[in-house]
């Protein structure tokens, strides 16, 4: 139990935790949307955020909590927590501590943030009416997997902005397993763009199988992640939009560097020739945007990378014999290992 | 002086009495011990007397001592108590109420969960959220029983089941508590059909048999099913 896959990697926390605290910074493929919400709440309106299960509609709440916060200016409040009823007011009262609950002090011009609120019902709505009618509220943005109207009074719908939240895209999901794990060389970009396609485009879905399955890989000491061992996992292998592959950057770099990689593929002279082939390659950009947004994230090109591993097929080459080589001595060490341990219990049974 | 059978077979405490290492269960504890570590979710799936609870026991074993861990079997949950409360009680009535401190990373064993309520539910879901609690873990007999929400669901990392003991590992499980000599293997077998496989039965029935064969040492395998017959306590398997 010692080995746990993510410390052998070099991680200290599990990278893949699905919990909406741990990684609130990364958000992807929601900008827009976001930016639109911050226009909203700066606005004074009422928000709803839609969005099934495991999109990130927590994820966005903390992204607001965090672009709001600071200032004593907002309140984060779960609904699922509440007994029976929400106390708006207790909230309200709780800024300014004891003393505020004793003399109903109430602030002005807060945000209020509500996560779950398929739990409240058109009374706490008309309540919360009330206090911005006050002056106690500036806006207020409810998240919930449904919009409900009849929880909403007719004035309040008429004022609230609806947001949906759609699937991300395939790009989106790469780029959040990127910004998590950096340039782990157990996924490419196809691999993870597949785990996210049967995961059925479900963000949460997606982390819980890239989880499991590295820690798979890692336990049978395997490179990376295949096809195969997919099929193995999901029972079936969608095909997706296949891209150049970029693995054999990999096989130019130490282990220990791969945590620096992404700086120094910044440094490398790699990026400035990246210009002059994106260039020369303008018209494949133009057909595919997503491209673009590749590079924005990775600061690579895969063009690049045909480039190069032309370039370098026969030094690859011989990298990979001997990364192969490797892997059979190690492989043989530990089976010699295994048998010597093998051997120790059956002699210490015998003695025993 | 009488001497208790197990004295007499030069042990100095009941050796079915002892905690002991548990047989065939090395997968699963990792499993266990791993999703507690890396802070995810776990359902474990058994029928009873498997040893979920004992599965439980050796997590609270492992990861206990730091004032982290909780326990709760859900039957004894009361209504009006919830979750948020026992989190709070278990990290101190002091620093809760008095410094309004947040307890951070805690585990989570819930045991027996289809006692569980919605409203409970929707709690932990919130805490394991807001990352106060690291792991959850829960246990029942039947994931389709139990009433989670579809959230909770969503956020269950894996789904474990715990199977019965092969007859082989069985008799390692007796012979581990009592050595090679008292039983023989084809009557813990027997013992072990006659308890339905059900672990915590059998090894009530192989100590009130290993009571008798301490005394008696030829024991026949036919000899087993009266005794325990006598003793009115096992169903056997038909």
């Amino acid at each position: 139990m010692n080995r746990i896959w993510y410390k052998q990697l070099g991680f200290y926390n599990n990278p893949f935790s699905i919990k909406p605290a741990a990684f609130h910074d990364n958000l992807f493929g929601y900008e827009d949307l976001v930016a639109r919400v911050i226009k909203s709440v700066d606005a004074g309106n009422f928000v709803f955020i839609e969005g099934e299960y495991g999109r990130g509609k927590t994820t966005i709440l903390k992204h607001l909590l965090r672009y709001f916060g600071g200032h004593k200016k907002v309140i984060y409040f779960s609904v699922n927590r509440v007994e029976k009823r929400m106390q708006i007011r207790r909230l309200l009262n709780e800024r300014y501590g004891r003393i505020g609950k004793w003399f109903d002090i109430r602030p002005k011009d807060m945000i209020l943030l509500l996560d779950e609120v398929q739990e409240m019902d058109g009374k706490d709505v008309e309540k919360m009416l009330k206090f911005q009618k006050e002056g106690n509220f500036k806006s207020i943005v409810f998240v919930g997997q449904k919009y409900n109207e009849t929880n909403f009074p007719a004035n309040v719908a008429k004022n609230l902005k609806l947001f949906k939240l759609e699937n991300m895209t395939e790009n989106d999901a790469v780029s959040l397993i990127r910004k998590r794990i950096g340039k782990l060389e157990f996924f490419n970009d196809n691999v993870i763009k597949k785990i996210f396609v049967m995961s059925h485009h479900n963000a949460r879905a997606m982390l819980k199988n890239c989880e499991i399955l590295c820690r798979k890989a890692v336990d049978y000491g395997s490179e990376k992640i295949t096809d195969k061992m997919l099929e193995e996992f999901f029972g079936e292998v969608v095909s997706v939009q296949e891209e150049p592959k970029d693995e054999k950057i990999f096989l130019e770099l130490d282990e220990e560097a791969e945590e620096d990689f992404e700086e120094e593929v910044e440094k490398t002279p790699v990026k400035k020739t990246k210009k002059k082939f994106v260039e020369d390659i303008s018209e494949d950009v133009a057909v595919e945007d997503s491209f673009e947004k590749d590079k924005k994230y990775f600061g690579e090109s895969d063009e690049i990378d045909e480039e190069l591993s032309r370039m370098e097929m026969e030094e690859e080459a011989e990298e990979e014999k001997e990364v192969n080589i490797t892997n059979g001595v190690q492989d043989a060490v530990a089976a010699e290992e295994a048998l010597g341990k093998d051997a120790e219990d059956i002699l210490d049974k015998h003695y025993y | 002086m009488k001497m208790e059978w197990y004295e007499e077979l030069d042990f100095d405490d009941n050796p079915f009495k002892k905690e002991g290492k548990t047989v065939g269960y090395d997968d699963l504890l990792e499993d266990v011990f791993y999703s507690i570590i890396a802070g995810n979710m776990l359902f474990i799936e058994g029928e009873s007397g498997t040893g979920k609870t004992k599965l439980l026991k050796e997590a609270v074993n492992r990861f206990g001592g730091h004032g982290k861990v909780i326990y709760v079997n859900c039957k004894q949950l009361h209504k009006e108590l919830n979750v948020e409360r026992l989190l709070k009680d278990k990290y101190g009535w002091f620093s809760t109420r008095l410094l309004n401190k947040k307890p951070k990373n805690m585990i989570l064993l819930l045991d027996e969960v289809e006692h569980l309520s919605k409203r409970n539910c929707e709690r932990i879901k919130y805490y394991f959220d807001q990352n106060y609690l690291r792991s959850v873990i829960f246990a029942s007999h039947d994931f389709d029983v139990v009433d989670l929400n579809e959230s909770i669901k969503q956020r269950i990392h894996k789904k474990l089941t715990v199977k019965n003991l092969s007859d082989y590992e069985a008799v390692q499980m007796v012979k581990e508590k009592i050595g090679e000599e008292v039983l023989s293997d084809r009557i813990i077998k027997h013992v072990y059909k006659l308890s339905n496989k059900n672990n915590k039965r059998f090894l009530e029935n192989s100590e009130i048999v290993c009571k008798i064969a301490s005394q008696n040492k030829d024991l026949k395998e036919e000899d087993v099913e009266k005794i325990l017959e006598e003793t009115g306590i096992p169903a056997v398997a038909k």
